[in-house]
């Protein structure tokens, strides 16, 4: 009877104590944000869609065409062709079929001349037909976008920008 | 107020009969018009009740809830739901029982319609002040359980059958400690005319005289309602899916709706018996009376958003052999000291 | 698939006098099975007699894909195979080739790799404790593990680049530095995160509801344990105190101190709490690592064309869910021969069979959310 009596009031006040965490949670803030009014604040090494870099002082795609990318990429969703010889090869053409990428980051490692980068920042990439998924050289050129990519190996990027700290993260959600 | 409304309705009358109309149709027009004004006070309640639903689960889950709908808040989401519903396509299964599966939703909503008759509003705003009123609500919120079966036979699916079977036995069973808990204030007052019990409540509130068979009412009254915790027969993540698995539409609608009257009707009843009904001071009785409702329905849909779903056979346990017992002490200690001092 | 529908044959033959029984599909689309899991139950009443689980709805040709690309290249499908817990995939195939290539890697990054593991663990089990309130209709409680997942998914976003399937360590140890600052903010993450450890407490251990709910339940016991090979929780929720971090340490978790939480009966409640006890001796690494972590590489000098030596290796390493190992058999090319992957909820949901029969059905979703699979994992 007493055991009765004694587990009933527990059960009775372990409620109460549910409650009484949910109801302070009814007036803390909330926690998510209105997308797309306000969007949150991709870290530098957010990896987004690709673009491929151009050189400052020539203006010229640094991509020589060397097919490391297209080589290393398990996916393989990377297609180019170059033209040209030694310093002077360029692609004639190059695709990156989206449809496929698994974002791992492997051709922007492997390339020995820092011509692609995905840290762009560029994650709205949603379409209506699967061909529009599908990128060519000059969408992914970066001219207008970037003069060059902040890359986490190069000196001027190296990791900056950490994410705000988590318990300040809803103020600094806002865009 | 009672006499205002005796006298307009007694002029209403002579009107009629000065023209020579039947006795009979005046006071069906009354009729009618005072339906209307309780279905639409249902409605409006409901799609109220339903936003402020998802406000309040959304602000305990740290996010916002519908915020696009109508600008401010999303107030007009329940009425973006509603017109959607409106607008489905009305499927009946092949084989289910036509009569049966379309008469379903229509006895439950009318069985939840029904209780509002004796609801006190406030003084005189009552549609008709039965002498039996707490009697007569017990038995027309056991009509609803009727409804429930007749949606599970008439939809041809033996998930639902099962559902409904569930769902019967558990609104049964949680009806006898409703019932019990309640005898203890009618004890106290003497009458169940739901205007005398909130009269008698002039000095102190029931539920400081009651306390236990306030909690065992309000537990009655979630389990009634198919709310979390006991809100097995909706539980969709349950291996056999509930009774209205095969309404869509508007019939599902109906049936949305009944739940959240009948929601609305246990608070009403529960403010009456225990809450003091529509006395406060300073703000007009009706709006004494809507607040607490409202108070004990943010605290019904506070519990759905705390706790887990209790198991099916658990929630017998919870009826007969704690709830049951708990009503009966308290009934047998009101007898007693009712006894000593009278 | 044959003689599995041969068994179904003969058992509803051998039950077809029996009026009471009937075999229910717990179907592959389900909102409790977490992922395309078929399950047939046979039902006596409302009590479970049997269970026979069907899976193969996600087989996505994980290993023979491996044969055909080079060792680095296999490192990204690794991270799709149990996706809450993509750094633990990752650190089980890098792991195993490092052994079979002999590489030795900095320290640096063995102390980032146990950080990261265990802010890994984190993650996965709260994702795992707020579906499991899900399953038992608490609502309130999943939300709010998603939003302390969140925040360690930023983390690992600022680390690597993305918040799912990162792809983050490589042969030879991590594939980036972590960037200035991040330690900072896994320091931060902790201050905010261990008070809400018992705020969780409050909705779950210490419910009535939901202690009623799963204690009794589905009980697995020892013995059952160890002959269908499970690991992880659901074999220290049966009472064996077997984990490989302690058993068969890899990487340098010799070093720090913590605590295995081992079950007493095998129920759910047991498999529950050895879960949540975990989350917090998971804090507590983190907080040792964050004080030790050396300055240095984090990248051993390896070649860019990696060839491995002829010979084969097992390497196991102890995931969210249990002994994750990782198969090799090298022949000298760049490429592996046979690659295999001992996933650990494969392993587990086995031992279902023996875990429901007995209880009622209305169980059946708490017993299998207590299992914590991942369909990815268990049908690669």
């Amino acid at each position: 009877m007493w055991r009765y009596l004694r587990e009933l009031w527990g059960g009775f006040w372990s409620i109460i104590l549910s409650m009484q965490i949910t109801l302070r949670y009814l007036f803390t803030r909330a926690v998510t944000v209105q997308y797309p009014e306000e969007k949150r604040q991709l870290p530098v090494r957010a990896l987004t869609r690709h673009v491929l870099t151009i050189d400052l002082d020539s203006k010229e795609l640094k991509c020589t065409a060397c097919d490391m990318c297209a080589r290393i990429c398990p996916a393989n969703c990377i297609h180019l062709e170059g033209e040209g010889k030694g310093k002077a090869r360029r692609p004639k053409w190059f695709v990156i079929d989206h449809n496929l990428c698994m974002y791992c980051n492997l051709c922007v490692e492997v390339c020995p001349f820092d011509a692609i980068s995905m840290y762009t920042g560029m994650y709205e990439l949603g379409g209506f037909s699967r061909t529009s998924l599908v990128y060519d050289m000059e969408t992914m050129h970066a001219d207008g976008f970037y003069p060059t990519i902040m890359s986490p190996r190069s000196p001027a990027g190296a990791g900056v920008k950490a994410p705000p700290p988590a318990g300040a993260g809803k103020q600094a959600r806002k865009a | 107020m009672p006499q205002i409304r005796e006298e307009l309705v007694a002029r209403f009358y002579a009107l009629f009969e000065g023209w020579g109309i039947p006795w009979i149709v005046p006071r069906l027009v009354v009729m009618l018009v005072v339906v209307s004004i309780i279905i639409l006070f249902i409605s409006v309640s409901a799609m109220f009740l339903i936003w402020w639903e998802r406000k309040i689960s959304a602000h305990i889950q740290a996010r916002f809830g519908p915020m696009r709908v109508g600008g401010w808040h999303g107030w007009a989401q329940s009425i973006a739901d509603g017109v959607k519903l409106l607008l489905k396509e009305d499927i009946i299964p092949t084989q289910a029982d036509r009569p049966v599966f379309i008469l379903a939703p229509m006895v439950v909503f009318a069985a939840a319609l029904a209780a509002y008759v004796v609801i006190p509003f406030g003084p005189g705003l009552i549609v008709e002040d039965l002498n039996i009123g707490i009697l007569y609500f017990i038995a027309i919120s056991s009509l609803t359980v009727l409804g429930i079966i007749m949606a599970g036979w008439g939809s041809n699916n033996k998930y639902a059958a099962l559902g409904a079977l569930r769902s019967a036995a558990q609104a049964v069973s949680y009806e006898v400690p409703l019932v019990v808990s309640l005898i203890g204030p009618v004890l106290l007052v003497g009458s169940l005319s739901t205007t005398k019990i909130v009269e008698a409540q002039r000095y102190l509130w029931f539920i400081v005289l009651q306390p236990l068979a306030f909690l065992t009412y309000f537990t009655c009254a979630v389990a009634e309602t198919n709310r979390l915790p006991f809100d097995i027969p909706e539980a969709e993540s349950e291996l056999v899916a509930g009774f209205h698995v095969e309404y869509s539409g508007m019939r599902f609608a109906i049936f949305f709706l009944a739940e959240y009257a009948n929601m609305f009707t246990v608070c009403a009843i529960a403010t009456t018996v225990f809450l003091g009904g529509w006395r406060g001071p300073l703000l007009p009785p009706w709006l004494w009376f809507l607040l607490k409702t409202y108070f004990l329905l943010f605290v019904m849909i506070w519990l759905r958003w705390t706790l887990a779903r209790v198991r099916v056979d658990q929630l017998m346990n919870v009826a007969w052999k704690i709830l049951l017992p708990l009503a009966f002490a308290n009934l047998g200690i009101t007898g007693l000291l009712v006894w000593v001092f009278s | 698939m044959t003689t599995v529908n041969l068994h179904l044959q003969q058992v509803k033959e051998q039950t077809a006098e029996s009026m009471e029984e009937m075999w229910v599909n717990m179907g592959p689309q389900h909102p409790s099975t977490h992922g395309v899991l078929r399950l047939l139950i046979k039902l006596d009443g409302e009590v479970v007699r049997e269970c026979i689980p069907y899976m193969g709805y996600m087989h996505r040709c994980h290993e023979k894909i491996g044969e055909n690309r080079a060792y680095v290249q296999i490192i990204p499908y690794t991270d799709r195979l149990d996706y809450l817990a993509s750094m633990y995939n990752n650190w089980a195939y890098c792991l195993a080739c490092e052994r079979l290539m002999g590489i030795q890697i900095p320290e640096r990054a063995e102390y980032l790799r146990v950080l990261i593991g265990e802010l890994q663990r984190i993650a996965s089990h709260l994702i795992w404790l707020g579906t499991f309130g899900l399953d038992l209709g608490n609502f309130t409680l999943f939300m709010w593990c998603f939003r302390e997942r969140e925040m360690i998914l930023d983390l690992f976003e600022a680390v690597s680049g993305q918040r799912l399937n990162y792809s983050f360590m490589r042969i030879g140890g991590l594939a980036l530095d972590v960037p200035e600052g991040w330690l900072g903010d896994v320091k931060a993450f902790l201050q905010w995160f261990k008070p809400r450890l018992p705020e969780y407490d409050r909705l779950s251990t210490d419910n009535i509801i939901w202690q009623k709910r799963i204690q009794g339940v589905g009980i697995l016991t020892p013995e059952d344990a160890v002959s269908y090979a499970c690991s992880g929780p659901v074999l220290r929720g049966s009472g064996i105190r077997w984990d490989l971090r302690k058993n068969d340490p890899y990487g340098i978790y010799d070093r720090f101190e913590f605590d295995i939480p081992v079950g007493t009966s095998g129920d759910v409640w047991d498999r529950f709490w050895v879960r949540r006890q975990e989350m917090d001796q998971s804090v507590r690494i983190v907080e040792q690592a964050l004080t030790e972590i050396p300055p240095g590489p984090v990248l051993a000098p390896v070649a860019k064309k990696l060839r491995a030596p002829v010979g084969d290796i097992y390497s196991r390493v102890e995931s969210p869910r249990g002994e994750l190992g990782d198969y090799i058999v090298a022949d000298g090319s760049e490429k592996p021969y046979r690659y295999k992957v001992r996933a650990p909820t494969f392993v587990n949901l086995s031992a279902l069979p023996v875990m429901l029969p007995g209880y009622l059905v209305a169980d059946a979703v708490a017993v299998l959310g207590s299992v914590d699979i991942v369909l990815c994992e268990v049908d690669r």
